[in-house]
């Protein structure tokens, strides 16, 4: 294991705790602080993966994880970005895409083929025959792809999610953006300052630099951090990447928790008032002839690697670089131990005189306008060529390490978000914002600023006018960091250089897909002359590095190439940045998923009931069945012979009033509210502007004004809504309070219903004194207060019990030992159907479609037609459909066969599909198979033959002949008695 | 009589310690192994009226008048008094022996309508941050305020006794039904913290 | 996801806290004289602006209240300020 270095005040490792991790069954040590790919480095290994399509072996490039070169299997999970996953004890690293061994990968050979793979390849080949193409489809997706994914993998681990609201948000937390946050905070806002890596401090954090007066710059980072620390108001989250910005300053996020977090990755939505936007700079890639061979390493890289990680990237380095910071780092790594042959920039002047006075002082061989035009060796670098800008040039210098880059790269991802207007500027070579949308502010380098003061008072201009549009009264303080602002250094010269001299076939532009420039000029020859279209038909920046390693040198390499078109007033756009900006995976996204359950007041009672089985139905869980009998039968004979009980708390249940409370009324029911008489239920129904049925209930008359009315259980949560919509251009004078869970209900039905209610009740119960249809109030052993009504449901006696909620499991308790001489027991929603189906009533959605009228159904007694005052929703339509020809009805029918009734939903058919069956069952009661159906009108007379079609039936029919309803006790004699 | 019992929809996972039973409900006073905090205490059993109405301004219910600004609320004895809208107030009582509205047109008794759920402790928000986007903590809004919204998409009334600073009190009344579901998801979301149930002194020692 | 409905009672919230309601076009027509072709423009024909539109939200997860408000349909945001004439 390569040695650390020691005792340097950049160091974010701990060698005191050491870690272990397995990589390929072999266990290697790493310590706290490691990423998994220092981890390796530090053990000497140097080829991380091989290559989408080439199989090419592949090393570390960036420590900012933006290439799939990095990407490894880790405790299971593929597509991990080593380069920024910190290290955890006993983690299991395999590498991917690898066909053998990473040192020796069969499938490398496809790295000499690549004449025969042009851009687009498989859109012109193996095409003909067509019939072959499958095959190598087969073939290709095999072979294309880096991680595996076993589909029955379990993600383990905590994700969850939090919806913080703040005034300021800043993003990223370098010099610049933690002068925003402290800008911003001294005005006592709510601040929110995110950043990716683990600790705050940016492009200062790792560098010795001078920031002033001998203070170096890493120390001035960590003054910052310290500051920010001790404000309560300033909430930092490390770890986090942003991946979305969205309208109204919404900004998405995730962070990665640590070992003592109780979350692995956390989903933050942010709803901000203003933005800062300081996320600094990436690398531009240098390319030139095998620019992605092992051991080739962006500036950054090797330089955090030393000063952060205590790694020197190898033994004897060159350097090609395209700005001072690539100037600096090899000086400070030249002084921390590594050999450093020479220092080659692309620029011809601008670097500062004290970074050429290091240089020289070491004795370092500077070489003025050259650069890197080819990197050498089998598996990793073992030599590098370096030419002059025009080429004529050229010198050899065995290495092991290349360290090269063209210049930066804002990390302008989060502005293009925003929608941010961005265009190229030619002196920095940037895209800068030219217009940004309101409430977001920019900072720090990516305003292509280098200087360290200008970055700093950019921070604190952005922070204090993002303050000021939250109010707060900063104008003296904007005027002062104007003004100094304009004392400072502007934007830094941009290196243009994109390409070295030469023109190798193997000079990548894009690492994950393996994309080469000479791929980028078969597609411009071959007419895609649009980025948009190049990037799609290379596939460069498709990958998972969310197209950072193309870059902006994508824009730019295809302008230049343009321009042997003839075409130089091409714009040079880059391509459109979509969410997410790092790679979140789906556990992340979809966070703890609370799955609320809506519970009736006898939830645990019927949990503790034997037999019952619960189903969900929407957000609710209700009993279907009491026993393993699925069709049954001793819950509907004992309600039919004896006395049954069902829950029915779950229904709409809602008080009105007002003194245009019966305005509200007439304008939603069908019927006349009007003539509601004391004691008794009015049954009616709401249709919607189709006069197509919506809901059905019984609305009770309790006082003057008052009404307490009911729904059917899927539009508890909606009538309120409903009838506030339809009077919304009325001035009336009512309210309504949704009373629905404040009730439970329970059904008790059946001939001896009566007994057992009187057992408990203290109350009247003989049908002259509480007659069908009847509504009283009374009180169940002297204490608990009931509304009582008598429906027909189910079509036996019944009473249809209102209960305060929390009074409803006693009752319940009441009810069933009152009824043990009678034999009661309780029943379940498919019991329920079956008796009510016997009754020939409807079940909304059950036997109704949203194109459904009262007339289909046969419920045009409901519609009350002098009302026209009150402009009923739905009256106009059932006025013109009364007559209309072709609808669908609603019939009874009887099997021929009794035994055998159809599933619900067949169809009913002759030549043609005529309708469907809603619902059949066969009925106990009747001993005979019943059902109802939706047919169209001219089958719908007494009589008729119909044909019925049940999936996966062939040939075969079933035949039914449609008979009237009800099926059961046609004059409803047992409802009342 | 005696045997009337009542249930609230919400039973927490801890044995309780001490329990008195008030007008048919068991309501826990102090569990066992408390711990320090935060809590989660159930408050269903409060008495909770629906006021509406135009006259609602002229109102005084108990003597006590409505407040004129909505969400800010009226906290006084056992009172909590809040306008929702000019047309529209809530009342909820925190003691046994709750003045009875019955008679009154424009009250509704709703106890029995919502599950009341109270997070105690200074974390109360930084859990309630988990499960709700609404801004509990906006400077613009002075505690005791009540506001409706979304927890856990769950259509809620949210109160805040107080803010952060002084050992702060977040109350959530959500429909009856979703009361133990939503006492699940708290207990989960609040795990990290410590958050255990706690009995109803803790709420009356506020 | 990102949008935002000022409420009149509850202030400025989450866009998902709302159901939409349609366009606003007026009262319901009276009854009487009403044709076929009157009822179905009223029902469902629409304007379908591409523009500012004012349009019925309702506040779901909340109080509950219909309201109007102007949303630009091009840019899907709310639009503040005064009404036009």
């Amino acid at each position: 294991m390569t040695p650390r270095l020691k005792d340097l005040p950049t160091l974010r490792i701990n060698p005191a705790t050491k870690l272990s991790l397995t990589y390929r069954g072999r266990r290697y040590g790493g310590m706290a602080g490691d990423t998994i790919a220092t981890a390796l480095h530090a053990n000497g290994i140097r080829i991380f993966s091989r290559s989408l399509k080439y199989h090419r072996p592949r090393g570390l490039y960036s420590l900012d994880g933006e290439s799939s070169n990095c990407l490894m299997e880790v405790d299971g999970v593929p597509n991990v970005r080593s380069a920024v996953t910190q290290l955890q004890d006993g983690m299991i690293v395999k590498p991917q895409n690898v066909v053998g061994t990473p040192e020796h990968d069969f499938m490398s050979f496809v790295d000499k083929l690549d004449r025969f793979l042009p851009a687009g390849f498989y859109y012109h080949y193996f095409h003909r025959p067509y019939k072959l193409w499958p095959f190598f489809q087969n073939r290709l997706r095999n072979a294309a792809g880096l991680g595996r994914l076993n589909p029955s993998f379990r993600m383990k681990g905590h994700f969850d999610e939090i919806y913080p609201s703040t005034d300021v948000c800043v993003i990223g937390a370098g010099p610049a953006g933690m002068h925003a946050a402290l800008a911003a905070g001294d005005q006592g806002l709510r601040v929110i300052l995110l950043e990716a890596r683990p600790w705050p401090g940016g492009f200062f954090d790792y560098r010795s630099a001078e920031y002033s007066h001998d203070i170096p710059l890493h120390k001035r980072a960590r003054q910052l951090a310290d500051k920010i620390g001790e404000r309560e108001n300033i909430r930092f989250f490390p770890n986090t990447n942003m991946i979305g910005f969205y309208a109204k300053n919404l900004i998405t996020a995730f962070q990665v928790g640590k070992e003592s977090d109780p979350f692995d990755e956390r989903y933050i939505e942010i709803r901000a008032e203003s933005v800062v936007v300081a996320t600094g700079c990436i690398e531009r890639p240098m390319i030139f002839d095998h620019n992605e061979r092992p051991g080739v390493m962006q500036v950054n890289c090797a330089h955090r690697l030393a000063r952060t990680y205590g790694l020197l990237p190898g033994k004897r380095a060159v350097f090609s670089v395209g700005d001072d910071l690539g100037v600096e780092a090899a000086i400070d790594l030249s002084d921390l131990g590594l050999n450093v042959l020479c220092v080659a920039d692309a620029r011809f002047d601008g670097q500062a005189s004290s970074l050429l006075e290091g240089l020289e002082k070491r004795n370092i061989l500077f070489l003025r306008g050259w650069a890197v035009s080819k990197s050498h060796g089998n598996k990793t670098l073992k030599k590098a060529t370096l030419c002059n800008i025009d080429g004529m040039m050229s010198r050899d210098f065995t290495c092991d390490v290349l360290v090269t880059s063209a210049g930066l790269t804002p990390a302008a991802g989060p502005l293009f978000l925003a929608k941010a207007k961005m265009s190229y500027d030619y002196f920095t070579n940037f895209f800068l914002p030219e217009a940004l949308p309101p409430k977001v502010h920019v900072a720090g380098r990516l305003l292509g600023l280098m200087d360290s003061l200008s970055i700093e008072v950019s921070g604190r201009l952005a922070g204090l006018s993002a303050a000021a549009d939250c109010g707060a009264p900063v104008q003296n303080h904007l005027r002062d960091a104007r003004e100094e602002m304009e004392q400072l250094p502007g934007p830094a010269r941009g290196s243009k250089l994109v390409q070295a001299p030469g023109s190798g076939r193997k000079r990548f532009i894009c690492f994950d897909e393996d994309v080469t420039i000479k791929n980028i000029y078969q597609a411009c020859d071959m007419g895609f002359d649009n980025v948009e279209l190049v990037k799609r038909f290379s596939t460069a920046g498709l990958g998972p590095g969310q197209g950072n390693i193309p870059g902006h040198n994508l824009p730019m390499i295809l302008a230049q190439y343009l321009q042997k078109y003839g075409d130089s007033s091409t714009t040079i756009l880059p391509t459109t940045i979509r969410p997410p900006l790092v790679p979140t995976s789906l556990a992340t996204y979809a966070g703890k998923c609370p799955d609320p359950v809506k519970r009736t007041p006898l939830h645990e009672t019927m949990e503790k009931t034997p037999g019952a089985v619960f189903r969900r139905v929407g957000p609710l869980k209700r009993v279907r069945y009491f026993s393993n009998d699925f069709t049954c039968r001793k819950e509907i004979e004992n309600v039919r012979n004896n006395v049954g009980i069902i829950d029915v708390s779950t229904l709409g249940k809602f008080r009105i009033f007002g003194p245009e409370a019966l305005k509200a009324l007439q304008r939603v029911y069908v019927g006349d509210m009007s003539n509601i008489s004391e004691g008794k239920v009015k049954y009616s129904a709401m249709c919607n502007e189709d006069g197509c049925l919506i809901d059905d209930g019984v609305v009770i008359k309790r006082g003057d004004n008052d009404y307490y009315f009911t729904s059917s259980t899927n539009r508890a949560d909606s009538t309120v809504e409903w009838i506030r919509y339809h009077s919304r251009h009325e001035p009336w004078n009512f309210c309504m309070v949704n009373l629905t869970d404040a009730f439970g209900a329970v059904n008790l039905a059946g001939p001896r219903s009566r007994d057992v209610l009187g057992m408990i009740a203290d109350k009247d119960l003989s049908n002259e004194s509480f007659p069908y249809a009847g509504y009283r109030e009374f009180k169940i052993k002297g204490g608990v207060p009931i509304r009582a009504m008598r429906l027909g449901f189910v079509g036996e006696l019944s009473y249809e019990l209102h209960v305060p909620a929390s009074y409803m499991r006693t009752v319940w308790d009441l009810l069933l030992e009152a009824g043990k001489p009678f034999d009661i027991m309780p029943f379940g929603l498919e019991a329920q159907n079956v008796l009510r189906l016997e009754k020939g009533h409807v079940i909304i959605g059950q036997e109704t479609e949203i194109r459904t009228t009262l007339h289909d159904l046969g419920l045009e007694f409901l519609w009350h037609r002098e009302k026209s005052l009150y402009k009923t929703v739905g009256a106009p339509a059932l006025s013109f459909t009364e007559h209309q020809e072709g609808r669908m009805k609603l019939v009874g029918f009887k099997m021929e066969d009794p035994s055998r009734p159809p599933k619900d939903g067949s169809v009913i058919v002759d030549t043609r599909i005529r309708g469907h069956v809603c619902t059949a069952r066969y009925s106990f009661t009747l001993g005979e198979s019943i059902g109802l159906a939706l047919v169209h009108s001219d089958l719908a007379d007494i009589g008729t033959c119909l044909e019925i079609f049940e999936d996966n039936m062939d040939e075969k029919r079933l035949y039914a002949t449609v008979v009237p309803t009800p099926f059961y006790d046609p004059e409803g004699k047992r409802l009342r008695m | 009589m005696e045997s009337l019992k009542r249930y609230s929809p919400v039973k927490l996972p801890n044995t309780p310690a001490r329990t008195q039973v008030r007008n048919g409900w068991e309501v826990v006073l102090e569990y066992e192994d408390e711990g320090t905090g935060p809590f989660l205490v159930d408050l269903s059993h409060i008495g909770k009226w629906d006021v509406q109405g135009e006259d609602l301004p002229s109102l005084r219910p108990s003597g006590l008048a409505i407040p004129e600004d909505s969400e800010q609320c009226l906290l006084t004895g056992d009172f909590l008094l809040n306008l929702i809208k000019w047309n529209w107030a809530t009342i909820w009582y925190f003691s046994e022996d709750m003045p009875d509205f019955a008679d009154e047109y424009a009250f509704t008794n709703v106890t029995e309508a919502y599950a009341l759920l109270v997070l105690v402790g200074r974390e109360a928000f930084s859990i309630m941050e988990k499960l709700t986007s609404l801004d509990l903590l906006s400077p613009d809004r002075k505690p005791p305020f009540l506001i409706m919204g979304p927890v856990v998409h769950i259509r809620s009334q949210v109160v805040v006794l107080s803010g952060e600073k002084d050992g702060s009190a977040v109350l959530v009344a959500c429909p009856r039904g979703y009361g133990q579901s939503m006492a699940e998801i708290m207990l989960d979301a609040g795990k990290e913290y410590g958050l255990k149930p706690g009995g109803e002194d803790l709420f009356s020692s506020l | 996801m990102s949008l935002t409905i000022t409420c009149p009672i509850c202030g400025q919230r989450n866009g998902y806290e709302f159901r939409f309601g349609g366009e606003e076009r007026g009262p319901r027509p009276d009854e009487e004289d009403l044709t076929h072709e009157q009822w179905c423009d009223y029902v469902h024909m629409r304007t379908n602006i591409g523009g500012i539109q004012r349009e019925w939200w309702y506040h779901r997860d909340g109080c509950g209240s219909w309201f109007t408000i102007r949303r630009d349909t091009l840019t899907n945001l709310e639009v503040e300020g005064p009404e036009e004439t």
